[in-house]
């Protein structure tokens, strides 16, 4: 499926770039995220646990910031499996400036497979945007709370 | 494909239900009809550690009315909705859609109250609870509430009941003078889950001008979605205005694709039902058959 | 806070007429526990989601999924499976005769569950329509027939 949109981000792309590529903060935004562990450059092995009501799952993964073109450009690369299925996604993320703050585009693909794909057919498209808003909203909040630079 | 293990309760009370509810945590799951939870506990898609089974509370299947609405207790099947007299003359718009639940064996188990917990935005109830703004009596903690439907949907799956909560009832206004209503939904074979479904009720003024316009869709959004934009049109200009109302219909709706169908296919069949079942609620609501 | 898991439960019904009691994990489906607990191989598992019919039962007289309930759910209530038809000196139902008679079944998967369902179908409408039929069928799914034998059958049983 496609995974693409727009956000405004009240932080400039430099700020934007440093706390997406922050492993703290994408732990801390991704949702359902267990664990986020180091494994080489821009490279995470990852714990999630996600879903939507009572049908959530675990999942082990890897999340990898692929073609980076600080602070413009780069692709996020995102694999998980568990029991209930399996996701791969690459979605190719632009950085630009405008005013003080920043345009995050993003535009990839997913795919999702397995019991969860098949069974969960009718909602994944949906589910999915609802993970991606909460990734989004919990960026905003590390934003916010971010200390105000000089 | 057999549930992961998990404890077993059989309450014999709601009060009891909820407390149980309450000390697990969030991790208990409440078995009613079984129909939607028991396939996801099969193929292990939900794992609670705890199943809480309320089909030992006594006397708490019942449909009655209630000042002018109709209660419908948590245990009531679909098929005694079906066949209720009180439930086909005060909220026929909830009959209609009743007998287009899955097959015969999941109406004999299913309950009403269990569809609209499991909010499952394709399902039919919730679109008759969401097009006649029904309540949900909910338990909790802190005693009783009620919550009506515009509030109660949140997103797929998702309710305002809190983990520690169970839906004791469903109450729905009985049908208004000069009222007719329709549910009619698309489905590739006959008992499938919905692709689109539409609850329709119109109330005509004596002149034979429009009302009132209820209109809610089932499988175009992550809940039950209220066409208000189609209502007003039909208010405003009665039924002359249908190919606006059709219009309004879907240029209001943003629906998902999936191997079921394109967004664009939902979106032209939300308005090809929906014309359907304003043209069928206005005949009935001026007592012609339809 | 973790539950204890999974105790076990007793579960006490009239199953074809004949009150039985067998002792199950609570997770156990009323479909597994007729098939392994008392040895009822009659009901059939297709799905376990209850799409394909093929598992259905009569509780208290009504078809149900049994694929899509706890046994323990079971307690205290009639359970009628295909092995119920016959009378008691093996005599077959006037249905049951029907669809030998009328070639109503092929691998006899699906049969169970459709010959319960027409068996419920009858008991509430003696003379049904071929629509009325194929309605109270539409739940059980068939890979063999085309369902023409099936809905022929059960008509022909109507009929004296």
């Amino acid at each position: 499926m496609d995974v693409k949109g727009q956000e405004s981000l009240p932080a400039s792309p430099g700020e934007a770039w440093d706390l997406l590529n922050d492993p703290a903060v994408l732990a801390a935004c991704i949702p359902g995220c267990k664990a986020l562990h180091p494994e080489g450059k821009g490279a995470y092995r990852m714990e999630l646990e996600i879903g939507i009501a009572a049908v959530k799952g675990r999942y082990q993964g890897h999340v990898e910031i692929r073609d980076p073109l600080a602070p413009t450009a780069y692709t996020l690369h995102i694999e998980a499996q568990g029991a209930q299925g399996f996701l791969a996604a690459d979605i190719p993320i632009r950085l630009e400036g405008r005013g003080e703050g920043t345009v995050l585009t993003y535009d990839g693909t997913a795919e999702v497979g397995g019991l969860i794909a098949g069974v969960g057919q009718r909602m994944i498209a949906g589910v999915a945007r609802i993970i991606t808003r909460q990734f989004f909203d919990a960026l905003a909040r590390q934003i916010a709370a971010r200390p105000a630079s000089t | 494909m057999k549930p992961a293990p998990f404890a077993y309760a059989a309450p014999a009370s709601f009060a009891e239900a909820q407390r149980l509810l309450a000390e697990a945590g969030g991790d208990a799951k409440v078995l009613a009809g079984g129909q939607s939870l028991v396939p996801l506990l099969n193929m292990r898609l939900a794992r609670p550690d705890l199943i809480v089974d309320i089909n030992r509370i006594e006397g708490a299947a019942t449909i009655t009315e209630d000042g002018g609405r109709v209660r419908i207790e948590a245990l009531a099947r679909h098929h005694m909705a079906e066949s209720s007299p009180l439930v086909t003359s005060k909220v026929p718009l909830l009959a209609e859609a009743v007998a287009q639940i899955g097959h015969v064996d999941i109406r004999n188990r299913g309950t009403l109250v269990g569809s609209v917990a499991h909010a499952d935005p394709v399902a039919e109830i919730p679109a008759v609870m969401t097009a006649l703004n029904g309540e949900v009596e909910v338990l909790g903690s802190q005693g009783s509430r009620l919550v009506p439907a515009s509030e109660f949907f949140v997103t797929y799956l998702t309710t305002a009941l809190a983990p520690d909560e169970v839906a004791t009832a469903i109450l729905l206004p009985a049908l208004p003078p000069m009222t007719g209503t329709a549910f009619v939904e698309f489905a590739r074979r006959h008992g499938d889950f919905a692709i689109v479904g539409v609850a329709c009720q119109i109330s005509l003024h004596p002149d034979g001008g429009i009302r009132e316009a209820r209109i809610a869709l089932a499988g175009v959004s992550d809940t039950p979605f209220r066409a208000r934009g189609a209502e007003v049109e039909l208010v405003s200009r009665g039924l002359g205005a249908v190919p606006e109302a059709v219009a309004a219909v879907r240029e209001e709706i943003d629906p998902e694709s999936d191997i079921h169908a394109p967004a664009d296919y939902r979106r032209h069949l939300a308005g090809v039902l929906a014309k359907r079942a304003i043209h069928v609620a206005a005949r009935r609501a001026r007592g012609e058959a339809a | 806070m973790r539950a204890a898991g999974d105790a076990g439960v007793s579960v006490s019904a009239l199953v074809n007429g004949r009150p039985r009691t067998f002792a199950v994990e609570a997770r156990t489906s009323l479909a597994d526990a007729l098939r392994d607990a008392l040895e009822l191989k009659g009901t059939h598992l297709g799905c376990e989601q209850g799409v394909c019919g093929a598992c259905t039962v009569l509780l208290d007289g009504r078809p149900v999924r049994s694929c899509l309930m706890l046994a323990v759910q079971a307690d205290g209530h009639e359970v009628t499976t295909v092995e119920g038809l016959a009378r008691s000196g093996g005599e077959l139902s006037r249905l049951q005769e029907s669809f030998w008679d009328n070639h109503g079944f092929q691998c006899g998967f699906c049969t169970p569950g459709i010959l319960l369902a027409a068996t419920a179908l009858l008991a509430d409408n003696p003379h049904p329509g071929e629509e009325d039929v194929r309605a109270a069928l539409s739940g059980n799914l068939c890979r063999c027939t085309g369902y023409e034998d099936i809905v022929r059958a059960v008509l022909a049983a109507t009929k004296e």
